[in-house]
């Protein structure tokens, strides 16, 4: 026999290997093109290579289903049938999780050419189109799209973060903060506006158009001003705290004011503002607010969520965990809120915590065990 | 965690240095005299495998503080304790701008003289997210290992000590250097 029937051919003539690769995804970076900078974010233009480098078929019921509650109509009445939905992607470590997750958001931002790459892949795997998942653009997401702002896709990735050692930056923040952060961010982003959803910043807000803003003004110019509560460097004239409160559309501009206004009321006023200050009255205020500004809903993409609990004391813990349940289940089923709450875990962390499982559930997280399906 | 001389965690560096994907943040702990003698004597004369020098390292304050325009800075110098989230806020993007332009030059950086990182409690999440793929990034840190927190400026008196977040980097990228 011929020595070149058996030949093999060489490994660069059976496969093709792209020149670079993306071997670690970060949600902020590749969720939205030119690795997360500010103009493709202010765009919502999808990062074209975590769609491109993406393997559909692994983890296709999963997408089957979050594709389907996404690009579902949206009706408000419809409460016995919510769309809102969220999810527990847990995995072990390198499987791909950030992967999925940037690729989730990329293609919850709607862009017709993103969804043309699923529709190219799918249409050379010979799938028809009620098995494709381009059938839940072309069927939905397309036309919230057009008809409004589209989803409004906030990420973050919360790896050092949270642990409850004295001295750690920002360990008394609570996950509400977080999620708060992520959408004040990306809406500033987005509009170049601030959007009022923290408890200091809606006071700022309801200050402004109120009939507190006569009744108050020269009171609270005295407070500022006031050596019993500010030391002579943080001292302010009431035109110059005024014309940042109107005038500054920057998100943490607005927050210190707000701070301010709070110490007013509850410092020197002696009461206490009525204003949303619980976990769930908060959140359901920032979905609302969403909506107001005319987006489609909200998903919130949350990676490396074990590695963040897994530092939290019992009672920190328990707050995060609430305020997962009210994304999940109070604002997405019981609400019936456009509100669709991806996370991501590691398995290998997770055994280690037995208190997390209470959040898993269909009505609450929905636990998708990557490549396991 | 070891306790390495100098030319051992060039050495261990230089390994790493060669790998072109995964996570690439790199931490070396000492006191401030250690890291001055480890960065005149170790990383001044180190190469990497392909015989290029090792990049200088670069004060981080001095750049922080360079990439924000004068007129900003003066205003949050005066704005600071009136509105400390927006100067934290501004720091932070000033942060981000730093390791992104870097990165953009080059794929090693090495980043020194930190402090501002943690007095301004800037988002070191930042460091975690850059340092990947083909970016590696070394942080030269005052501090030291106890149990299994790292320890920030271990020589200052407890109120100005911080802890970094061990999450950020991998036990195998962390090095604390022998006295």
């Amino acid at each position: 026999m011929s020595k070149t029937l058996f030949q093999r051919k060489p490994l660069d003539q059976i496969i093709t290997v792209p020149e670079t690769l993306i071997s670690v995804y970060v949600v902020e970076k590749h969720t939205w093109a030119g690795g997360g900078d500010k103009p493709a974010r202010a765009s919502r233009q999808a990062e074209i290579k975590t769609v491109d480098e993406f393997l559909i078929d692994p983890v296709r019921p999963f997408l089957n289903d979050f594709f389907r509650q996404i690009s579902a109509p949206y009706i408000r009445e419809r409460k016995d049938n919510p769309i809102g939905q969220g999810w527990w992607v847990q995995a072990e470590f390198g499987s791909g999780k950030s992967h999925l997750l940037s690729f989730l958001g990329a293609m919850a931002l709607g862009n017709e050419a993103i969804w043309k790459i699923v529709h190219e892949k799918e249409q050379k795997a010979g799938l028809g189109k009620r098995e494709s998942l381009y059938n839940f653009y072309e069927s939905g997401l397309a036309k919230k799209s057009q008809t409004s702002k589209g989803i409004f896709v906030a990420v973050k990735t919360l790896v050092g973060y949270g642990g409850g050692g004295v001295g750690l930056v920002n360990a008394d923040r609570a996950l509400e903060d977080y999620v708060l952060d992520a959408v004040s961010e990306q809406f500033f982003l987005e509009t170049g506006r601030s959007l009022p959803i923290y408890p200091t910043q809606i006071l700022a807000d309801r200050f402004l158009n109120t009939d507190d803003f006569e009744l108050y003004r020269a009171r609270l110019a005295k407070f500022l001003r006031n050596p019993k509560f500010f030391d002579e460097e943080a001292q302010e004239d009431i035109e110059a705290f005024l014309d940042d409160l109107r005038n500054n559309p920057d998100p943490a501009i607005q927050r210190d004011c707000g701070q301010r206004l709070w110490d007013f009321y509850t410092r020197d006023l002696g009461t206490t503002p009525r204003i949303p200050i619980e976990t769930e009255d908060v959140l359901r205020h920032m979905v609302k607010r969403l909506l107001e500004e005319g987006y489609a809903g909200l998903l919130l993409i949350l990676d490396e969520v074990s590695l963040y609990m897994k530092d939290r004391t019992d009672s920190q813990r328990a707050e995060d965990e609430k305020a997962l349940v009210v994304l999940s289940n109070r604002l997405a089923k019981m609400d019936n809120l456009p509100v669709w709450t991806v996370c991501a875990a590691q398995q290998a962390i997770e055994s280690t915590m037995a208190g997390v499982m209470n959040i898993i559930a269909r009505e609450r997280l929905d636990l998708v065990p990557l490549l396991n399906q | 965690m070891p306790l390495l001389s100098g030319p051992q965690v060039i050495s261990e560096l230089r390994r790493q240095l060669h790998n072109q994907s995964g996570r690439h943040l790199y931490v070396v702990l000492g006191s401030y005299s250690q890291l001055e003698s480890f960065e005149k004597s170790d990383l001044a004369p180190a190469q990497m495998m392909d015989g290029q020098a090792f990049p200088e390292p670069v004060n981080f304050n001095r750049e922080l503080l360079a990439c924000i325009e004068d007129e900003v800075l003066r205003r949050m110098v005066q704005d600071e304790s009136r509105r400390p989230r927006a100067v934290e806020s501004q720091l932070n993007q000033a942060f981000d701008q730093i390791l992104r332009r870097f990165f953009e030059q080059r794929s090693f950086l090495i980043l020194k003289q930190c402090e501002l990182m943690f007095a301004y409690k800037l988002d070191a999440s930042k460091l975690r997210t850059y340092a990947a793929n083909l970016n590696h990034l070394l942080l030269l840190l005052p501090g030291r290992q106890v149990s299994h927190q790292i320890q920030l400026f271990h020589e200052a008196e407890p109120r100005f000590q911080a802890q970094f977040p061990g999450q950020l980097v991998t036990e195998n990228n962390l090095w604390e250097l022998k006295v």
